[in-house]
């Protein structure tokens, strides 16, 4: 029997005034699976992303997030949708509204373990590389200020240990060498490896990478495309992947779901899509590398 | 490292004497245009008098100016900044030596106020009191980037807090110091809640008018504060022992109790090392904030707070925290200032009070600690040197500003970021 997906999402619409970004996109990831988005130029994936990940509310529709471990989130539910009337009148939902507004969104999708990176790398370039991965870990941020202050052993401890896990993640990725470096310092390639590094250490359970192979040379790539499938293997880690590079959405995933317009195209096994005469057409203004 | 800009061509004499006349002459040209209507023409009773050699030789002295910045320092600022990857690999000589260092910097700050007499006494403490703001600003400038211009309100709640405190409720200073720093804190909980989804400029233009209401506030209200007249704010005690020449009936002065002969510097020196304990406790809290959690995800959000939210951080928190500790420190400044003025009103804290506070953090290097209080310093001490040519105190002013941009755009000190080694127990 099929597990339940990890991840299903239901004519979710996405609207920003006239222009429909999405329209009633509906697919589901399976745990444990690569999940591949694709499409051309604009046609809505980074939204998808965006709504998956509390950065946008959607117009309509919903993802539901089940956990293996047995949380579930309504992900389309984290920033709490527009303020109504009806909200001025119970003090009960203005709080709820409140609270959305001030504490929902990308944050709340992080913590129910929904992590992303970015199309247009986003590190924190004037901190060092370690220093990138220590603010990932929120396991040790918790720690309160005093704590920190009077370096009680407890907080030396989970000290000890993020410090310890972000050098894992730095060899993991080959970066060891770059741990006090400035992150804006470092090449591209290594820039784009920080920042999965860095999602890695929030502990995602649907890793949601956007173009992760972009600018990058093709042994680069290669070794991206290993370092995906041992996060698969050896973390348990979902991943859900936008990218252009056929080769590497061929070599790695196991569905894949193409966009054009707000839509959904066709979604399938790698090799079924590849050969579908409609992902063909879509992609015949612009052909790619598949 | 070299290979980040090994595509440029060899720079350095890349200007050539062409362009460097070009920009001369053409700089020559509005000197003129500016000096001649400024400094050509003065009106003696009702006649205007000419003198045309004045701005020409202004002009003149401008194009020399003008000419040796090209030859000299701009071939030298066009070479590739590499500054900032090396800032973090380089180990100078002052980051081994920093305990030492930091040690004897203590030592000598202990020691100083038995060998400068009163008046610089006071200048140092004014110093120190500078050194406690800047620290404060620093949190939400430097460490947070939340560029706030109003810093001054919190400096106002904290002084203000402790003489209404005093007059109303009779408040002591001991009490007053975590009272009025608690309460400046909140306020600056409180202005951080409305502009929480602000940035730069919007956010910069609300801080100062949150500046300036409190000072209006504290102008106007006549019944709560007295308006212009100000409100007394008494010296503080020590376990009762007063330092004033008599003491209040029922209380016993500090000379008495210990048979020494009265001097009104004695007191001063107790302010003075009172105050360097608060500085030297806040510094060791701001140094430990930045290796901590907190304090790095001030950082983090100055960087991006689109990838503080993807990795789980709540902006909301982290800046109202920074507002926070940030009025807290201004707060704990103000309390001081007021005790050692012995009165305060509100000519005290005005915008430009703010600019300079807010001078120390960009002269410190934004976020360095070290930077910062060596800045607060300078600025403090530096107008008093120079107090006989107090009519040139702007003009040095912005003189240090612009060659800081020249030489040293990241700050005095620039920032040291924490290392990390490999411990051997991992594996
Ligand atoms: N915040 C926004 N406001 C208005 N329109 C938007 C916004 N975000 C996305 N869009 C529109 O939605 C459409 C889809 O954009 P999206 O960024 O999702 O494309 P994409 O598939 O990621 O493309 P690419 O491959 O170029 O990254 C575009 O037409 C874009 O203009
Ligand atoms: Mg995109």
């Amino acid at each position: 029997m099929r597990p339940p997906p990890l991840l299903r999402v239901r004519d979710l619409t996405m609207r920003f005034g006239g222009v429909v970004a999405l329209n009633r996109v509906g697919f589901e990831v399976a745990p444990g699976s690569v999940t591949a988005l694709i499409g051309p130029n604009g046609a809505g994936k980074t939204t998808v992303f965006n709504c998956l990940t509390g950065f946008y509310a959607p117009s309509a529709g919903e993802m539901r997030f089940h956990a293996p471990d047995g949380v579930e989130v309504a992900l389309h539910d984290l920033l709490g949708g527009p303020w109504r009337g009806a909200d001025f009148a119970s003090p009960a939902a203005f709080g709820w509204r409140l609270y959305y507004k001030m504490f929902g969104g990308a944050a709340l999708a992080a913590r129910a373990g929904v992590v992303r990176t970015f199309q247009n790398i986003r590190l924190f370039r004037e901190m060092t590389v370690m220093e990138n991965l220590l603010v990932a870990q929120r396991a040790w941020v918790n720690n309160g200020i005093l704590s920190g202050l009077l370096a009680t052993p407890a907080y030396r401890r989970a000290e000890a240990e993020a410090i310890e896990r972000a050098w894992h993640w730095l060899d993991f990725f080959r970066l060891a060498d770059d741990g006090n470096r400035l992150a804006g310092s470092l090449p591209y390639g290594r820039q784009r490896r920080l920042e999965i590094a860095r999602a890695m250490c929030v502990e995602p359970r649907l890793l949601c990478l956007d173009e992760p192979a972009a600018g990058l040379n093709p042994s680069e790539t290669h070794e991206l495309a290993e370092w995906i499938l041992a996060l698969r293997r050896g973390h348990g880690v979902t991943v859900c992947l936008i990218e252009h590079d056929m080769g590497l959405v061929m070599e790695i995933s196991d569905h894949v779901v193409v966009l054009d317009h707000g839509q959904v195209l066709v979604a399938g096994r790698p090799e079924v899509v590849r050969d579908d005469p409609a992902v063909l057409e879509a992609y015949l203004g612009a052909p790619e590398e598949g | 490292m070299m290979a980040i800009r090994d595509g440029g061509e060899p720079e350095g004499g890349g200007l050539t004497w062409a362009t460097r006349l070009r920009d001369a002459a053409l700089t020559g040209v509005i000197a003129l245009l500016l000096f001649a209507p400024l400094t050509g023409v003065t009106l003696t009773g009702y006649a205007l008098e000419g003198h045309w050699q004045r701005p020409l030789w202004l002009a003149a002295g401008v194009v020399v100016g003008r000419l040796l910045i090209g030859l000299f320092l701009e071939a030298r600022r066009a070479r590739p900044p590499v500054e900032s990857a090396q800032a973090s690999e380089k180990v100078g000589w002052i980051d081994r030596n920093r305990p030492f260092i930091l040690g004897l910097a203590l030592a000598c700050a202990l020691i100083l106020p038995w060998f400068i007499g009163k008046y610089w006494l006071n200048v140092a403490i004014l110093a120190l009191i500078y050194v406690l703001l800047a620290l404060g600003l620093n949190i939400v400038v430097g460490l947070a980037g939340l560029l706030d211009l109003g810093f001054v309100a919190f400096y106002a709640v904290g002084a203000y807090g402790y003489a209404l405190g005093f007059k109303y409720l009779g408040l002591s200073f001991w009490l007053a110091l975590p009272s009025a720093a608690l309460l400046a804190g909140l306020c600056g909980i409180l202005l951080g809640f409305p502009v929480l989804r602000m940035h730069g400029d919007y956010l910069a233009i609300v801080t100062l008018g949150f500046g300036e209401i409190v000072r209006l506030v504290l102008n106007n209200w006549m019944e709560l504060t007295g308006g212009p007249n100000g409100v007394r704010a008494p010296f503080p005690s020590l376990f009762g022992l007063e330092f004033g020449r008599r003491a209040q009936p029922g209380h016993t002065t500090f000379h008495e109790f210990f048979q020494i002969p009265y001097s009104s510097e004695t007191r001063d020196i107790f302010f003075y090392l009172l105050l360097l304990m608060v500085v030297a406790g806040m510094i060791f809290v701001v140094r430990r904030l930045r290796r901590m959690p907190l304090g790095r995800n001030w950082e983090a959000l100055r960087e991006d707070e689109i990838a503080c939210r993807s990795l789980g951080i709540q902006p909301v928190t982290v800046k109202l925290s920074a507002f926070g500790l940030g009025a807290m420190t201004g707060g704990l400044g103000g309390v001081f200032f007021a005790a050692s003025q012995g009165f305060v009103n509100p000519t005290s804290f005005t915008f430009m009070e703010s600019a300079h506070i807010l001078a120390m953090v960009i002269l410190g290097g934004m976020g360095s600690t070290g930077g910062v209080i060596i800045a607060a310093v300078i600025l403090t001490v530096l107008p008093e040197v120079l107090r006989d040519f107090a009519e040139y105190r702007g003009l040095a002013f912005g003189m240090a500003m612009v060659g800081m941009m020249i030489w040293r755009p990241r700050g005095l000190m620039g920032i040291r970021r924490a290392r990390f080694h490999r411990s051997e127990v991992g594996r």
